[in-house]
C-alpha cells in the first residue's frame, strides 16, 4: 500500500464518501451537537474515537471469524462491537481520566448506537481493507463527520431557519439545508487519485 | 449648508464613494457587461435571449414569492438581476430555455428566499443553481464552437444545429494542454459557458470592481495564487509556466474567483478568514480538476467552502487593539494548554465498602458482581440463541446461494468467451485483477477471462473481459457500476461492448486502433477502454511469466 493510495483513501473517506452527506450515516448524536459547534466538535471526537478503536478491532474479529468459518455471524458481532467499545471507553475514562470523562461522557453515550460506527466497519469489511487502511478510513471518515457537524451547527447559529413559509419550518428546512450541503459534495463523487 | 462656529470644525477625510446595496449591484452588472458582450459576439443573439430569460425568471420568482408571502417587493433591489445575470453566464450557450427558468426558481426561492432573502442566504444562489443544472444529463456536456451564431429556437438539436468543440477544461482534465494560443485563451476564442469565454473581459470587470472598491483583492488573489502555485508545482504536460497559464485562463476559475467567491453574503468577513477561504477554495479546485469526475471543480469548491464560512470566521477573529500578534497567539496556546492540563491520568482506588455485622469482608462486592452477571446471562443467552438461529438459517440457504452464484459466474464467463466449453479459475494472482479464469475448448487453452475494477464517473465499475490466446478481445460484461442513468450507462450497452470485440494491442479513444467514445458518456467510455487495456496487459504478462505453480487440490 503506497503512501499515495493511503492519501487517496483519506481524502475519499473525508470528502467523496462523507459518511453524513453521502452515506447519510452518523446523524445519531446528541441534538445539541447540531446546534452548538463546540458540542459538535466534542461529539465528533467521541465518534471518531469509537470508530477508530472498533474499526481496528473489527479487522481482527473478521480474520478470526473467517478462520473459524462462521462469517455469517459478522453482522451480529459487529453490531454489538460499537456499543461495547463505547461502554468500555466510558468505563475506562470514568476511572482513569475523570476530567475527560466529564467532557465526553454524554457524547460517548449518544454515539454508541450511531450508524457511522457500524457503517464504517461494514464498508471496511465489504471492501476487505487491511488494518492500516481501516485505521485511515475510520479516522478520516470521523474527521469528515466532525467537520460536517461543526459546519451544520455553525449554520444553525448564523442562518435564520424561521423565515421560510410556515409549512417548511422545523425539520423540513433543516433537511433542505443538509440537502444543499450534500449537493455541494456531488462534485467529489468518483474522486480517484491514481 | 455651512455652519458657522468660533472654533474651526475638523472633519475626518472622506472618500467620494458611497456604497449602497444599489450602487454595489449596479457596479457588478457593469463589470459583467464586457464578458456578456464578448459572448454575444461569439455566439450571437441566443446569449442575450438566455440572459433575458434568466434575469426575467429570477426577478419574476422573487416578485411572486414576496407577493405571496405578503412582503413588499422593492424595484431598487437589484440583487435578483445580478443573480440572474450570473446564472446566465454560468450556462452553456446551447442550454435550452427551460434551464435558466428552473435555475432561477431554485436560486431565488430555495437558496435565497427560504433563508430570509437578501443578505441571509448561506450559499451563492447563482452558483448553487448552476451546480444543480450541472447534474442534469446532457446539459453541460456539449459545447458549441465560437464564431458560429446559434439559432434562437428554444431547444437546439445538438448534432444538427451545433458545431461542437471540446472545451479547454476537457483537455486539461485529460492532462493535455489545449491546442490554443495564449491570445485565443485571453480573448475567449474557444468553447465554454457564456461567462467562461473571455479571460480578458473578466479581468477587466475585476479591475473595475477593485477600482470602485466593491471587492477587496484578498479572496481573488489568495484563490488564484493558490491555484497558480499548485499547478506550477504539479504540471501534467508542457512546461510548468504553460500549464499554469492554461489552468488559470480556462474554465470558470476567473468568473468564480472574481464574482462568485467574493459575494459579501457567502464569504467570511474577517481578513484572516477571507485568506483561509481563498486558499481552501484554491486547494479544492486543483484537487477536483486533477482527480475529480467533472472537468471543472471551481463551482464545487466554492459551494463546499460556502458551508464552512462560519467556521472560517471564527478561525479568523480580528485581533484586539493594542495586543501584539505574537502575544495573542501565545495567549491562545497557553489557554488551550491550561484547558488540556486539567485532563490527568489517575489510578483509580478500589472503593471501600463499610463492613456490616454478620457479613464477610468483600461479600458486598460479590453481591454486586452477581447482579451484573444476572443481567449479562440473559443477554448472553439471547446472543447465543440468535447466533444459533443465524447458523441454522445459514446452513439451510448456504448451498443454494453458492450454487446460484456459481451458475451466475459461469453464465457471465460464457458470455465474454462464447467459444469455450469449460472455464475454470487459475491460480494467477495480480493486484489489478480480482479473478483470472482460463477458457478451454476440447481440452486446449483458448483464452482467459479477467475480472477487474476500473474507475468510472461515479465510482468503481466491475467488469469481466474475455481475451483469447492471440490477445484479441472476445467479449465484455459489466456486473456492477454506479454510473449516472441515461448518461454514463450509454457506454454500458452491448452495442458499445461489441465495438471492442476482435481488437488487440493498446486500444485508444482517438487516433489509430481506437473505439470512439460515446458522446455524453466520455468518462465511462474511457473507463471501459481502460479496463480492456488493463486486461490485455495482464494476459500478456501472464503468457510471458507463465500462470505460476499449480498445486493439485488448491483452489
Amino acid at each position: 500500500m503506497s503512501t499515495i493510495q493511503l492519501i487517496a483513501l483519506a481524502l475519499s473517506a473525508m470528502l467523496a464518501e462523507n459518511l453524513v452527506l453521502v452515506h447519510s450515516m452518523g446523524i445519531g448524536c446528541r441534538s445539541t451537537s447540531f446546534t452548538d459547534p463546540k458540542e459538535g466538535r466534542r461529539s465528533g471526537i467521541a465518534l471518531t474515537l469509537v470508530m477508530v478503536v472498533s474499526g481496528t478491532l473489527s479487522r481482527g474479529i473478521d480474520q478470526f471469524l473467517h478462520l473459524m468459518g462462521v462469517e455469517f455471524l459478522s453482522l451480529l458481532i459487529f453490531s454489538l462491537l460499537v456499543p461495547a467499545v463505547s461502554v468500555v471507553l466510558q468505563v475506562f475514562l470514568h476511572f482513569f481520566l475523570p476530567e475527560l470523562s466529564l467532557r465526553l461522557m454524554n457524547h460517548l453515550k449518544a454515539v454508541s448506537l450511531n450508524a457511522a460506527g457500524l457503517g464504517a466497519i461494514l464498508l471496511a469489511s465489504q471492501r476487505s481493507y487491511s488494518v492500516g487502511q481501516t485505521f485511515i478510513f475510520t479516522l478520516f471518515g470521523g474527521i469528515g463527520v466532525t467537520l460536517v457537524m461543526m459546519c451544520f451547527a455553525g449554520l444553525r447559529e448564523e442562518v435564520s431557519f424561521t423565515s421560510c413559509p410556515k409549512s417548511f419550518r422545523g425539520a423540513p428546512i433543516l433537511f433542505i439545508t443538509a440537502g444543499l450541503m450534500a449537493m455541494a459534495m456531488v462534485g467529489f463523487y468518483g474522486l480517484h487519485i491514481a | 449648508m455651512t455652519r458657522y462656529s468660533i472654533f474651526p470644525v475638523r472633519r475626518h477625510p472622506r472618500f467620494a464613494t458611497s456604497s449602497t446595496p444599489l450602487s454595489i449591484m449596479l457596479d457588478l452588472i457593469v463589470a459583467l457587461l464586457p464578458t456578456l458582450g464578448m459572448a454575444t459576439y461569439f455566439y450571437g443573439p441566443r446569449v442575450l435571449m438566455l440572459t433575458l430569460i434568466s434575469i426575467g425568471s429570477c426577478v419574476g420568482f422573487e416578485w411572486l414569492y414576496l407577493h405571496r408571502s405578503g412582503r413588499t417587493w422593492s424595484a431598487t433591489d437589484l440583487s435578483a438581476y445580478v443573480t440572474g445575470l450570473l446564472l446566465a453566464l454560468c450556462l452553456p450557450p446551447t442550454a435550452p430555455y427551460w434551464a435558466p427558468i428552473l435555475g432561477g426558481f431554485f436560486a431565488i426561492v430555495v437558496v435565497k428566499q427560504f433563508y430570509g432573502g437578501l443578505g441571509k442566504n448561506f450559499m451563492n444562489p447563482a452558483l448553487a443553481a448552476r451546480m444543480l443544472l450541472c447534474t442534469f444529463p446532457m446539459m453541460m456536456t456539449t459545447w458549441a464552437a465560437p464564431m458560429n451564431w446559434l439559432s434562437l429556437s428554444p431547444t437546439l438539436d445538438i448534432p444538427v444545429d451545433v458545431v461542437s468543440m471540446a472545451t479547454p477544461m476537457s483537455y486539461l482534465h485529460n492532462g493535455l494542454l489545449p491546442p490554443l494560443t495564449n491570445a485565443q485563451m485571453l480573448l475567449g476564442q474557444h468553447s465554454g459557458s457564456i461567462g467562461e469565454m473571455s479571460a480578458l473581459m473578466l479581468l477587466l470587470g475585476g479591475a473595475y470592481l477593485l477600482v470602485r472598491q466593491v471587492i477587496t483583492p484578498r479572496i481573488p488573489v489568495t484563490f488564484l495564487g493558490t491555484v497558480a502555485i499548485l499547478t506550477y508545482l504539479f504540471p501534467q504536460s508542457g512546461t510548468p509556466l504553460e500549464w499554469m497559464t492554461a489552468q488559470l485562463l480556462s474554465g470558470g476559475l476567473l468568473l468564480g474567483a472574481i464574482f462568485m467567491a467574493t459575494d459579501y453574503v457567502t464569504s467570511p468577513t474577517t481578513p484572516r478568514g477571507q485568506a483561509i477561504y481563498g486558499i481552501c477554495c484554491g486547494i479544492l479546485t486543483v484537487l477536483l480538476r486533477y482527480f475529480g469526475s467533472y472537468p471543472d471543480g471551481v463551482g464545487w469548491a466554492i459551494l463546499t467552502m460556502n458551508c464552512a464560512v462560519w467556521l472560517l470566521d471564527r478561525a479568523g477573529m480580528p485581533r484586539r487593539f493594542g495586543v501584539h500578534h505574537f502575544n495573542r497567539t501565545r495567549e491562545f496556546f497557553l489557554a488551550v494548554g491550561a484547558d488540556f492540563s486539567k485532563i490527568r491520568f489517575q489510578v483509580p482506588k478500589t472503593p471501600r465498602l463499610p463492613l456490616k455485622k454478620g457479613e464477610m469482608p468483600g461479600e458486598q462486592h460479590l453481591d454486586k458482581l452477581r447482579a451484573i452477571w444476572k443481567s449479562f446471562s440473559v443477554f448472553a443467552c439471547l446472543l447465543i440463541a440468535t447466533g444459533l438461529l443465524l447458523a441454522f438459517a445459514h446452513s439451510m440457504t448456504d448451498f443454494t446461494i453458492r450454487q446460484h452464484d456459481q451458475v451466475e459466474q459461469a453464465e457471465l464467463l460464457a458470455e465474454v468467451m462464447p467459444t469455450a466449453d469449460i472455464i475454470s479459475e487459475v491460480p494467477y494472482r495480480t493486484p489489478d485483477a480480482s479473478l483470472v479464469s482460463a477458457g478451454y475448448r476440447d481440452n486446449t487453452l483458448i483464452g482467459y477471462c479477467i475480472t477487474l475494477n476500473v474507475n468510472g464517473f461515479g465510482g468503481l465499475i466491475n467488469m469481466t473481459v474475455g481475451i483469447d490466446v492471440d490477445g484479441t478481445v472476445t467479449g465484455i460484461a459489466v456486473t456492477d457500476h454506479s454510473e449516472t442513468l441515461e448518461m454514463g450507462t450509454q457506454a454500458l450497452t452491448q452495442d458499445y461492448f461489441e465495438s471492442f470485440i476482435g481488437r488487440s494491442g493498446t486500444i485508444r479513444t482517438h487516433g489509430a486502433n481506437s473505439v470512439d467514445v460515446v458522446s455524453g458518456a466520455t468518462v465511462t467510455s474511457r473507463a471501459i477502454a481502460d479496463g480492456v487495456n488493463k486486461a490485455l496487459s495482464i494476459v500478456a504478462d501472464m503468457q510471458e511469466k507463465g500462470m505460476g505453480d499449480y498445486e493439485y487440490g488448491e483452489v
